[in-house]
């Protein structure tokens, strides 16, 4: 029995790709540290999606995925784009802007 | 070949027509809905904070250390569960049930410090009717938290069934939900914590 029976794909090294998260969020902590705050705060979210990326590609297997699993979190994320749509309206009426 | 591993790869757990197994796609769909609550929140958050730049002095009070250390240990218990689907499609059974006991101990840990951030932030005045930024903390982080209660339920009902040669594929399934709990805090962290 190999290792791709259930997932149809080769299990990456998954205590490297751990060791790569820790260490993104050791990056994060620090960088909220920085003194200009604006630079400081979008790398912090673009570690974050670095770190998302990495927890959806390669321990949840969606690297591997086929089209079937893309298109039901595409119209998740869609549908989240239909709801932006209908409450950004609404907040900028408000708050302005 | 073990027989749960003939049960983990069996042509009854797979659709023919998207070759991906029922139970997979079903726990995809199931995110999709919960990319939709989660997203929901956090975009309302987000474009409330552009506008409340007073909410930067609020996020100050959030226990950053806490944060990180309950951001270690949900990064810790994706990698074990990981390792228990890993253990399960080899046929390794006993090892896959080690790892989702380690994902539930650390996902118990995961909450006794949330509950420990919220007496202090309770203590401290910061209720959640203090402002609307705590308002927002307490939602994001309550649902999140709800969430992993709901994951560490399924993940012990899973393991019980798997230790009697039941389903054992669902391990995967439950491990992927799991993560994606994870992903929800590794955007919360930065959004509550570290950006002030």
């Amino acid at each position: 029995m190999n290792t791709t029976a259930q997932t149809g794909h080769a299990h990456p090294n998954y205590v490297a790709i751990w060791a790569v998260l820790l260490a993104a969020l050791i990056v994060s902590i620090l960088l909220a540290y920085l003194e200009h705050a604006a630079i400081a705060i979008g790398l912090i979210f673009a570690i974050a999606i670095v770190k998302a990326a990495l927890v959806a590609g390669f321990y949840m297997g969606l690297k591997f995925e086929t089209r079937y699993v893309i298109v039901a979190i595409a119209a998740g994320i869609a549908t989240l784009g239909i709801l932006f749509a209908g409450l950004y309206p609404d907040i900028a009426r408000v708050y302005g802007g | 070949m073990s027989a749960i591993a003939t049960s983990v790869a069996g042509p009854s757990n797979e659709r023919a027509a998207t070759t991906v197994p029922t139970g997979r796609l079903g726990i995809w769909w199931f995110l999709a809905s919960e990319i939709v609550i989660f997203g929901g929140l956090v975009t309302c958050y987000l474009l409330l904070r552009i506008r409340h730049p007073e909410w930067n002095e609020a996020a100050k009070h959030t226990l950053t250390p806490a944060g990180a250390i309950n951001t270690f240990v949900l990064l810790t218990s994706s990698l074990t569960v990981v390792l228990a689907h890993a253990a399960v499609s080899r046929g390794l059974l006993k090892r896959a049930a080690h790892h989702l006991y380690t994902t539930i101990l650390l996902g118990t840990i995961f909450i006794v410090i949330k509950a420990f951030e919220y007496g202090h932030e309770i203590a401290e005045g910061f209720t959640p009717v203090a402002s609307l930024f705590w308002s927002f903390y307490y939602a994001m982080t309550g649902l999140h938290a709800l969430h992993v209660i709901g994951g560490m339920v399924a993940m012990a009902v899973v393991r019980g069934m798997a230790l009697q040669g039941k389903s054992p594929h669902r391990i995967e399934y439950v491990g992927i939900y799991w993560h994606f709990v994870d992903i929800v805090w590794i955007f919360l962290f930065p959004l509550l914590y570290l950006a002030h």
